[in-house]
């Protein structure tokens, strides 16, 4: 299953799954055709939960539950050759039940591919990183654990700058583009709503005091949380849980109080997953396990395009169907790229919006 | 096993020396004849005859399902005809109120106290429609036979329940088996059965009559309660055969064959019955529909054979049920259990009754007064035997009061009436704590639930502390003395006057705090708590 | 109380033998034994040999379906093997999540049956089975092992109750044929009496009318001999001693300086109170943590319930052991059943029967040891299937309970766990 994905310039697009993979697609420019992956990412160990891209668009950085922030060269086009095999997932899901047999794999889909190292590391978690930011310069990246940690560190230096403790496992986080405030959206996930406990709070990014904190009222497990490049907006999901019903709300808060500001709806059915600005600075996209991407208009809260991802498989048709994890927008916001469950990346236009 | 030689020829024995019953003797005094001489037999000292409070209280629980109230039992205790529980005995039979507690304890013993339909339990209004019917039977002293006959002929509206509850083939055969015959041929449903003789085709033989009996559930039809229950129809269908799985190996499905087998009854004897009509199609059925009724119903065969005066399992299940009913142990017991290797204690005593039943043509509330009537029954509830049920009945049984003896109890000993007293439906925490206090044997174990729910629950205390018109407020604001008060609520609550000892207690508890209202309305209620929690009130005895 | 009796059923698995069969009935022909002479005078020397030993049980009960493979019987590597890492323990050859620091420090004490083959994949039936060892398709009332246990080796003398469920959300089957004296007392999730346990009236009138209530049944009972009688004045005696007794729950003050170790949460607090209660003598204490059934979202939500769950079984484990009370006590560690080794799409795992995971520790139960595995991927038991019944066997063996004691219900004998049903005798001391 994709888990995340990030436009690297206007390009390209990098994915991460579940299972620490990490490749890099060319985009053509022209055609429906869907493209081969050229580069692979080699150093992940387990599952990959953020990814994002530089603003120079020269460095990706990635995330996840093997506790690393791997920076990659974003451009670099030079490295061993390798194979890799696009299907080569175990052919066991659905098998609750003894069978005499698991079914065969079905034969592989290849391809050719770069195999690139990591440019750097930093190690400064000891658990599931969930939390992945870097400042609008790109000086600052802010990172967040399962072990209630944030740390400060210096994006091209790699050296820590400052750590605190908030005061659940970190899910999301940003930084604001004056670079003043963190905000940490924190959950310890539970099937029961009455134990769960969910949060979104504001941190001064110097001191590592708590500035506010909006956590009470929350419908759910934050998913994501963003500040727009402009600093006027501060958008949150909901939905790290599936929910019957509009369980995925959306929400635009105060950047600088976390007061609530605006409901958008109608939400997500079952849960929202993840949430981009758009390069206008005028719509927000969001995306939820109903497998539907919404366009909001930031002016009015209103809805103003809604795009429903069909199934490749049928039969995955109810209401446990595969999620859609995450997006991203192109910087020349043309494109939007959608990370799906369902094993692939998918490329939206948004020209014709 | 030379233990088991020697009990078996003490049990030929004993039937032997039993005298024979000469032709006009009174079924009660046969009854007498053969325990006295069971008595004699195992050498123990007969029994006194129970008091007159003790009979009165255990009268009226076994025959109207309730205490008597505080005027009903003044009016026994102060007669002084000789033959005044003959004529109590008569007017409790002829009380509307035996037909009511005849239909609770049938329905206990032919659905259980959890019965569950097969979507979801058995309501209480789903239960009250069967009691009504049950009762509306007793009211009007319909022969056993009959009654059985409609239950399982499930036309009359309101005798559905038997078959919603058991509905499907298996559990029809076990509940007819158990209730009406009592046996338990369920047992040779996955293996020969372990003390009869009969097979695992013996059992799908039986169940022949019952593979094509279906009930649907129809929306109920406005209660007594003015609301809607569910209710049920019972249906036959024309075609369908009971399958029993052989040993063998179908080559083509691998699995096991399954064959027809032919309807037989327990006795043996192969149905006959006519060639179906080869081009028979059976009608769709919408929802809430059944069949049209067969042109033959192998289930009317069944209850031909059942209900027929020689049938050997019947009139015996019948007089065994009835006999426990008021004398706590069955002559087989448990009641529903007759086997080749489970003989009855007092077998010619119980041959002597299942005739006369028949002679009488299966006349229950004949059946009850008999037994009522005899020394046996109104035996005392004194003596050092520490067993429920005394196996030799020397001594009374002793058994909880069933929730709905219990209800109503409580509202004629608090003073409610008894026009309250037969409105009031157990609660569903009564049911709960105090449903079903027994073990899996039917030994009565008392639990920290019932005794919690006692102290602390509402509705003892409601019923207890002094209340608009209740016993406890009459007694507090009356004017007599502490004696008559004293008195009057022994009587009401326990069917008995106080000794001396108790009723100095009493009036030293209650007068203690007389000038502080609000402190005596309190040892009123403690007083009336005490006695309805005590073990004199918990049991019938 | 969920006592589903139902008059007529019939024990299938159970023929019997001809000669059984005599031996059982010939009282009821003679008429003369109790109806349970067999397993009586059986059974209280059973009784009496548990109680000697002063055997208790906690059920740490995982609702929902614990995962197996993220716990105790870890597929690194594999594509089942999901997120989480294994950690070596201080037993060789024993490794266990990494989101379990706790309960690996006590790696030495554990029996970790590793084979465990159920017949169910729904909650309902499942946990039936897992609390009686019967099937519940039989609807014959048999009771949960809690009231067994309790029957065997409840002290008599003790003001508490011998079965306590904290919490009944891992479901109430009850004492079925063994009668309500064995109902489990259920309390809060916390630890805290039910409501009606605390008394309705003042101290003093409530002794006050104690004393009439003594008095009534003292005189009625002098020509009464009645077992009835009898047992309803001892359930009184018991009711009104736990009214008083009721504190023994209440463990405020102490819990102030144990919530750090267990972990401040309902499951931690529970814990804590079976282990005051086990202390204060009750036989068989029940504490459920709930939310297993991971469908979606499987290692971030097992890797939270790992987190209360984890440090109140490793403190319990610790205290047990502090205390000296181990060696009497059997934890075990159970569910309905275990969870799928695929990972579904939504990164969840479902209900899984066929080889899953349980864990018993204490109570003479020789530990730092496997019982049975599972396959390289954890699809199917690879040696030693355990059932629902051999589970419970070994639970009743480990406590001195005969796992073949025989009851009757109505005249049909029931045995305490299914004909065929062995214990796992590799674990037993």
């Amino acid at each position: 299953m994709v888990s995340a994905v990030a436009f690297i310039g206007s390009d390209k697009v990098a994915a991460a799954n579940r299972r620490g993979d990490l490749l890099i697609w060319n985009l053509l420019s022209t055609g429906d055709k869907s493209p081969e992956p050229a580069r692979r990412l080699v150093g992940h160990t387990g599952p990959i939960n953020r990814l994002l891209c530089s603003p120079d668009g020269k460095t990706l950085i990635s995330a996840g539950n093997d506790r690393a922030v791997r920076f990659w060269d974003a451009l670099a086009s030079d490295g061993n050759p390798g194979t890799i095999v696009m299907n080569d997932g175990y052919r066991f899901v659905g098998v609750t039940e003894k069978v005499a047999k698991l079914p065969d794999p079905p034969p592989p889909v290849t391809a050719k591919v770069v195999e690139q190292k990591p440019i750097r590391e930093f190690a400064g978690h000891k658990e599931w990183i969930w939390g992945l930011a870097l400042s609008r310069d790109g000086k600052t990246l802010v990172t967040g654990d399962d072990s209630k940690l944030v740390i400060l560190s210096d994006a091209q230096k790699g050296t820590e700058q400052r750590r605190w403790k908030v005061k659940q496992w970190v899910r999301a986080l940003d930084i604001s583009p004056d670079g003043k405030v963190v905000v940490t959206a924190e959950q310890l996930p539970h099937l029961s709503e009455k134990e769960a406990e969910n949060g979104l709070r504001g941190w001064d990014a110097q001191t590592g005091e708590m500035k506010f904190d909006a956590s009470k009222g929350l419908s759910g497990g934050v998913t994501t949380v963003r500040f727009s490049d402009d600093g006027k907006y501060l958008a949150f999901c909901v939905g790290s849980i599936d929910r019957d019903g509009p369980a995925g709300k959306v929400f635009l808060l105060n950047p600088t109080t976390g007061e609530k500001a605006r409901e958008l709806t109608p939400a997500h059915v079952r849960g929202a997953t993840d949430l981009a600005f758009h390069p206008d600075g005028k719509h927000l996209f969001t995306c939820g396990r109903d497998r539907v991407v919404k366009a909001w208009q930031l002016s009015d809260g209103a809805q103003v395009h809604e795009i429903s991802l069909s199934l490749q498989d049928k039969g995955k048709q109810g209401p446990f169907t595969p999620t859609l994890h995450a997006v991203s927008i192109a910087p020349d916001g043309k494109l939007l790229a959608v990370a799906d469950a369902e094993g692939r990346v998918v490329i939206c236009s948004l020209a014709a919006k | 096993m030379p233990a088991f030689r020697i009990l078996l020829a003490g049990l030929i024995l004993a039937a032997f020396l039993q005298p024979a019953k000469a032709d006009d003797e009174r079924l009660r005094d046969a009854i007498d004849r053969v325990i006295q001489a069971g008595w004699a037999k195992e050498k123990i000292t007969a029994p006194g005859r129970s008091s007159d409070a003790v009979f009165l209280r255990r009268v009226y629980l076994d025959l109207v399902g309730m205490i008597p109230t505080y005027e009903e039992a003044t009016a026994f205790l102060k007669d002084a005809d000789p033959k005044k529980r003959d004529k109590l005995i008569d007017t409790l039979l002829a009380d509307p109120r035996f037909a009511r507690q005849q239909s609770h304890a049938w329905d206990l013993a032919m659905l259980g106290r959890s019965a569950k339909l097969v979507d979801g339990t058995v309501g209480h209004r789903n239960r009250e429609r069967f009691r009504q019917w049950l009762a509306k039977q007793f009211a009007a002293n319909e022969p056993w036979d009959r009654i059985a006959a409609k239950i399982l002929r499930a036309e009359e509206d309101g005798s559905q329940l038997f078959f919603a509850v058991n509905s499907g083939t298996d559990e029809m055969v076990t509940a007819v088996s158990r209730v009406f015959l009592a046996t338990q041929i369920q047992c040779a449903k996955c293996h020969d059965h372990p003390y009869e003789p009969w097979t695992q085709k013996d059992y799908h033989g039986m169940a022949g009559f019952f593979v094509r009996t279906m009930t649907v559930e129809v929306p109920g039809k406005p209660e007594v309660t003015n609301q809607k229950g569910k209710q049920y129809l019972v249906g036959e269908k024309a075609v369908g055969e009971a399958l029993f799985a052989t040993e063998e190996i179908d080559p083509k499905t691998k699995k096991k064959q399954s064959v027809p087998i032919k309807p037989k009854f327990l006795n043996g004897a192969v149905l006959t019955e006519p060639e179906p009509a080869k081009d028979y199609v059976e009608p769709k059925l919408k929802p809430g529909e059944v069949p049209p009724k067969p042109a033959f119903s192998r289930r009317e065969k069944f209850i031909e054979w059942m209900t027929a005066k020689d049938n050997p399992y019947f009139a015996r299940a019948a007089v065994n049920r009835v006999w426990a009913q008021f004398m706590g142990r069955g002559f087989v017991h448990p009641v529903d259990d007759f086997n080749s290797q489970n003989a009855p204690s007092n077998p010619e005593l119980l041959k002597a009754i299942e005739k006369e039943f028949v002679a009488h043509k299966f006349d229950l509330k004949w059946l009850v007064r008999e037994i009522v009537t005899s020394e046996a029954y109104q035996a005392t509830d004194l003596g050092p035997v520490a067993d429920a049920m005394p196996k030799h009945y020397e001594r009374a049984r002793i058994r909880p009061l069933s929730v709905e003896d219990l209800t109503a109890s409580l509202h004629v000993a608090t003073g409610l009436g008894l026009e309250s007293a037969l409105k009031a439906e157990p609660s569903s925490q009564m049911l709960q704590y105090l449903g079903q206090p027994a073990d899996g044997q039917g030994r009565f174990q008392g639990s920290l639930s019932e005794h919690l729910f006692l102290h602390n629950g509402d509705q003892f205390r409601g019923l207890c502390r002094p209340n608009k018109g209740n016993l406890p407020e009459k007694l507090l604001t009356g004017s007599e003395d502490w004696g008559a008060k004293v008195e009057r609520l022994f009587l009401s609550v326990l069917s008995r006057p106080p000794t001396s000892e108790e009723k100095e207690r009493f009036i030293k508890y209650l007068s203690a705090d007389a000038k502080d209202p609000k402190a005596a309305a309190q040892r009123m209620e403690d007083a009336v708590w005490v006695l309805v929690s005590c073990s004199e009130f918990r049991f019938n005895r | 109380m969920n006592r589903n009796i139902r008059a007529g059923a019939c024990n299938s698995g159970h023929h019997l033998s001809r000669r059984s069969l005599m031996r059982g009935l010939l009282t009821t022909a003679g008429g003369y034994a109790v109806a349970n002479w067999g397993a009586l005078t059986h059974s209280q020397t059973i009784a009496a040999e548990a109680k000697r030993s002063g055997k208790r049980c906690i059920m740490l009960y995982m609702g929902g379906g614990a995962s197996q493979i993220d716990t105790f019987d870890m597929k690194p590597g594999r594509p089942t093997g999901g997120e989480f890492r294994p950690v070596q323990t201080k037993v060789t050859g024993i490794q266990v999540c990494e989101y379990l620091p706790n309960v690996a420090r006590h790696a030495d004490k554990l029996g970790i049956i590793r084979s465990m083959r159920t017949k169910t994949p729904d909650h309902g039936p499942g946990g039936y089975y897992m609390h009686t060892g019967y099937n519940p398709g039989e609807r014959f009332p048999h009771p949960e092992a809690g009231a067994m246990i309790a029957k065997y080796c409840e002290n008599p003398d003790s003001d508490l109750p011998s079965f306590v469920k904290i919490g009944g959300q891992s479901g109430i089957y009850g004492s079925g044929y063994l009668g309500p004296r064995y109902e489990p007392f259920v309390v809060e999730e916390d630890g805290r009496v039910p409501n009606f346990v605390n008394p309705s009236v003042g101290t003093e009138v409530q002794e006050r009318r104690g004393e009439l209530l003594d008095f009534m049944e003292q005189r009625f009972a002098e020509e009464r001999k009645g077992e009835p009688f009898a047992a309803h004045r001892t359930a009184e005696l018991r009711t009104v001693r736990l009214m008083r007794a009721r504190q023994a729950f209440n463990v405020s003050a102490e819990w102030e300086k144990a919530k750090e170790r267990y972990g401040d949460n309902k499951f931690g607090r529970g814990c804590f109170t079976a282990l005051k209660l086990v202390e204060a003598g009750v036989s068989f204490v029940e504490v459920a943590h709930g939310n297993h059934d991971t469908h979606m979202d499987n290692f971030p939500i097992s890797k939270a319930l790992y987190s209360t769950m984890d440090p109140a079984w490793g403190s319990l484990l610790d205290d047990l052991t502090q205390r000296g009370l181990l060696k009497d006590t059997l934890v075990v560690w159970t569910s309905e059943f275990g969870r799928t080794p695929a990972i579904n799409v939504r990164a969840g795992r479902d209900h899984f029967g066929r080889a899953w995971t349980t864990v018993l520790a204490g109570g003479g139960i020789k530990g730092g040891q496997h019982y049975g595995s599972s396959d390289r991927d954890g699809f199917e038991v690879a040696d030693n299937p355990v059932g629902e019944a051999d589970f419970i066997a070994t639970i009743y063996k480990s406590m001195g309970v005969n796992h073949r004691a025989k009851h009757f219900l109505g005249s049909r004998p029931i045995w305490a766990t299914p004909e065929g049903s062995k214990p796992i005798e590799q674990l037993l001391g």
